[in-house]
């Protein structure tokens, strides 16, 4: 529990940081450490009920990818802007960092057991965002067919 | 003398261009377009981007035809308010459709505002590499070197990348440089897990977005783009392997 709550807090912090890094306004500053601790806690939630890298990193993903459009409607920004500060924390920097090196030394056992892992949580972010962002995406355009046809109405 | 179907053209591919430098996806870049253009008439309208190249092809009300090219030449550098004031821009643009003349100055507007001091930006970074230090479980040891790593990082990428146009070799240079530090601190006996250390460093190096924005485009069938970024990404990390490599062999000898 306690070390759950530190790696909440420190994602949090991470998200905040890189918000910064990011540029982003002042204000929204709390916003992208909030979706920092909101995917963690997610990750760790899915964490306990099974070990498939896939499956927890695309419920994160989707986590945060459906907080950054509640955020982008809310404050009238592009999803993006809370987006990126809250998945960074999450991409397999580990995993990635030990299959490169192990591309670059030819080590096909230190390859073999990262590149599936690191493969396996990208490819769950990337659909966690994507199933997402078409579902707004299509949201959004029923929206403006309504819009239309109001407008015709009148 | 342009004429406002041509302003129009140089408006929307500077836009996007901005956008995509700003850290936006393709997807958002392409309906933005489609819809700016929309908004001013044009009917038939033509636009393909690659995350360093766009080409559009409009047609107005009465025939005229216009097509321009753009080449993006430099890399992603993300501000995430420029990206904010470009969509605001894009909304205001669409609904009140100025004269195509002033579309030009609005531009450079948006994107006119300063953003953070220089301290500023080396508290979030060293923020940032503090809690990612957390996350990895390092030690208080290891987060100093963490700091001190972070801060050679943050004036080499805003100095050095200046000297140094081509990316691979910036990555390189700054893995070897913060590679060759912990190894300092390592030999003397001051850390606790080097591999901490080397993973929470890269971080701040490895292309974290466009490796997911690769992933991205490769789900939603921008395979070209989505085939490209993967390949920068791929060479872009291996250029931090080598970096982080040169330094382990140069004072190690090989692997531990």
């Amino acid at each position: 529990m306690r070390e759950a709550a530190k790696l909440i807090i420190c994602s949090f912090g991470s998200s905040f940081g890189l918000g910064i890094l990011f540029q982003i306004r002042k204000e929204y500053l709390i916003y992208a450490g909030l979706g920092g601790a909101l995917t963690r806690f997610v990750y760790l939630l899915l964490l306990q009920c099974t070990g498939e890298s896939f499956i927890y990193n695309f419920f994160a993903a989707m986590a945060a990818a459906l907080f950054a459009e509640c955020m982008a409607v809310y404050t009238k920004n592009p999803s993006t802007v809370f987006l990126y500060p809250s998945i960074i924390p999450l991409i397999p920097g580990k995993s990635l960092y030990y299959t490169v090196i192990g591309l670059v030394l030819q080590n096909n056992a230190l390859i073999g057991e990262n590149i599936m892992l690191c493969f396996h949580s990208l490819a769950g972010l990337g659909i966690g965002f994507v199933i997402i962002s078409i579902f707004m995406h299509y949201q959004r355009i029923y929206r403006r067919i309504q819009k239309r046809r109001q407008q015709m109405h009148k | 003398m342009k004429n406002d179907l041509e302003y129009l053209l140089d408006f929307s591919l500077k836009l996007g261009e901005k956008m995509i430098v700003s850290g936006a996806n393709l997807e958002r870049v392409t309906d933005t377009i489609y819809r700016v253009c929309d908004s001013y008439g044009c009917q038939d309208i033509h636009f393909f981007s690659l995350s360093c190249y766009l080409s559009l092809n409009i047609k107005d009300a009465d025939g005229n035809r216009v097509s321009g090219q753009r080449c993006i030449r430099r890399g992603m550098n993300i501000r995430l308010d420029h990206l904010g004031q470009l969509n605001q821009l894009s909304r205001l643009v669409c609904s009140q459709t100025p004269s195509p003349e002033q579309l030009d100055r609005m531009l450079e507007d948006a994107v006119s505002a300063k953003g953070y001091s220089m301290p500023m930006l080396l508290f979030g970074s060293l923020l940032s590499s503090a809690c990612l230090t957390g996350i990895f479980d390092g030690s208080s040891h290891d987060l100093m070197i963490v700091l001190l790593n972070m801060i050679l990082l943050f004036f080499s990428g805003t100095y050095l990348r200046k000297l140094v146009l081509n990316k691979t070799v910036y990555n390189v240079l700054s893995a070897f440089l913060v590679g060759t530090i912990a190894i300092l601190f390592d030999k003397i006996g001051f850390l606790d897990d080097f591999y901490t250390v080397m993973i929470v460093n890269s971080m701040k190096l490895i292309p974290g977005i466009p490796m997911v924005n690769a992933f991205r485009n490769l789900l939603t069938g921008n395979e070209i783009n989505g085939a490209l970024e993967l390949f920068k990404v791929i060479l872009e990390s291996i250029a931090i392997a080598c970096g982080f490599l040169m330094s382990i062999f140069l004072f190690y000898g090989g692997l531990s």
